[in-house]
């Protein structure tokens, strides 16, 4: 069954990317800015990134393209050199984009709501100014795309 | 400054910065219900969208959305409608703040752009509460007073285009509006 | 009273095309969305655009290869064309070159990153004619 009720009218997939977590359990001022030049020194694309900073520390998701796999560990170490900066890899995320939002928030929450009940984990999702953009695990990635096109009526 | 393999700008080029105040940072954690048999919101019966600026989660599930702080009640109420065990207590505002954004040509596809935005507000000492980079977007979430100020300083680094530069081959193709300027002259 | 002119705004970055929309919305034009060259075509035969604001680079058609195919296309060779080029200076490695735009029949060619409220004048230039 389609809905198809919302006014997202296309879904797109990414090519695999890799995703990496990182949190740094204090507030301190600076992680990102490391996170992200290391990433420019080594030219890794970020084609996707989220940071946040609160009182209680302050976390970066980002996502590099596959030419980023060979120089990943080597900027990781740079990186982590501090033992409070926790991290975790996803070696094989999928960008998956809906667009366009239209700024509404509840398709946002419909796209989000169809994704956690087809149990596919969202590791992390951002809007743009057009689209709303859910990294989800690569392998899962077709199912993903069954489950908004179940809320959205369109096709890939 | 090299910014892809396929791009080389002496400076990043935008399409300019827009800024929004008076907003809040609603965050949350949501425990969807299953889609119901002729559940409103699937069948469109359920109306009232509220406009967001801006959304965004990380690994951790909690998700954050920021738009007008007049909108704060509604996204409460389309919350609680959303899960009827969510708990109000749980949801974390933060307000007044602000909005910086800008978008380029395949950003998305070039790295360098967050490194060169996220240093330049941390040079300026410009407090970064949260930012989202996705498909050719940067949305940078700004305590209050301070968008103006990053935009200055945005408007310093990137080049933002204030008049059309006409392209190598301006008046060998049909423009209409090629001609109308050599009848002009 | 007459209708507002239709604009088809194509671009496969949704950014820039809520992006260019909001701005002609806001100048009281209506707009259509396309994504690509093949969905341009279909919205162009349903809604009959008064003008489109095309990007070049494109998935399955691309910009020139619409532009040439509407503008040979008596039934829709009256629609404005305006070709949105990012293959310039400082796009090193591209299939795309300025000279592929040369033979085409675009009415007006506007390298990116554009500035809209620019975009809007040569909009209502043409929208004048």
């Amino acid at each position: 069954m389609v809905v198809g009720t919302t006014k997202v009218k296309r879904l797109k997939l990414s090519d695999p990317m890799i995703g990496v977590s990182l949190h740094h359990a204090s507030p301190i001022t600076g992680v990102k800015e490391n996170v992200c030049r290391v990433f420019a020194e080594n030219q890794v694309n970020l084609t996707f990134i989220t940071t946040r900073d609160t009182h209680e520390g302050n976390s970066v998701f980002c996502c590099l393209d596959a030419g980023g796999r060979s120089v990943l560990a080597n900027v990781l170490k740079k990186i982590t050199t501090d033992p409070a900066m926790e991290h975790r890899v996803f070696p094989a995320v999928t960008l998956l984009s809906a667009f366009p939002h239209q700024s509404d928030l509840q398709m946002m929450f419909q796209l989000l709501r169809a994704l956690r009940c087809s149990l596919i984990p969202v590791h992390a999702a951002a809007s743009s100014i057009g689209a709303l953009t859910f990294v989800i695990d690569t392998n899962l990635a077709e199912t993903a795309v069954d489950s908004l096109q179940f809320v959205v009526g369109t096709q890939l | 400054m090299e910014t892809a393999a396929r791009y080389s700008e002496t400076k990043i080029k935008t399409y300019g910065f827009e800024t929004k105040t008076d907003l809040c940072i609603c965050e949350f954690n949501l425990e969807f219900e299953p889609f119901k048999q002729k559940d409103p919101w699937l069948s469109g019966t359920e109306k009232g969208t509220i406009p967001f600026e801006m959304i965004f989660l990380g690994p951790s599930g909690r998700i954050s959305v920021v738009a007008a702080n007049q909108h704060r009640h509604a996204v409460r109420r389309l919350i609680n409608a959303m899960d009827s065990n969510f708990d109000d207590t749980k949801m974390h505002v933060t307000a007044p703040v602000e909005l910086l954004y800008f978008y380029g040509p395949h950003f998305g596809d070039r790295f360098g752009i967050a490194e060169n935005t996220l240093n330049a507000l941390a040079q300026e000492k410009i407090p970064l509460i949260a930012s989202a980079c996705s498909g050719s977007s940067v949305f940078l979430v700004l305590p209050d007073n301070y968008a103006l100020k990053a935009k200055t300083v945005f408007s310093i680094l990137y080049d933002v285009p204030q008049t059309v530069q006409p392209p190598p081959f301006s008046g060998l193709g049909p423009s209409a509006r090629h001609r109308r300027r050599e009848g002009q002259q | 009273m007459s209708e507002k002119p239709l604009i088809l705004v194509v671009d496969d970055d949704p950014d820039l095309v809520e992006s260019v929309c909001m701005k002609l919305e806001n100048k009281n034009y209506r707009t259509a969305k396309a994504y690509d060259g093949v969905e341009a075509w279909e919205k162009i035969k349903e809604e009959r655009p008064t003008m489109l604001i095309l990007d070049v680079m494109m998935p399955n058609k691309n910009g020139y290869q619409l532009c040439d195919e509407i503008k040979k296309d008596k039934a829709y060779s009256n629609i404005t064309v305006l070709l949105l080029t990012a293959v310039g200076d400082a796009v090193t490695s591209t299939n795309y070159t300025h000279y592929d735009g040369i033979n085409t029949l675009a009415d007006d060619f506007i390298p990116k990153p554009i500035d809209m409220d620019k975009l809007m004048e040569i909009v209502s230039d043409y929208m004048a004619d």
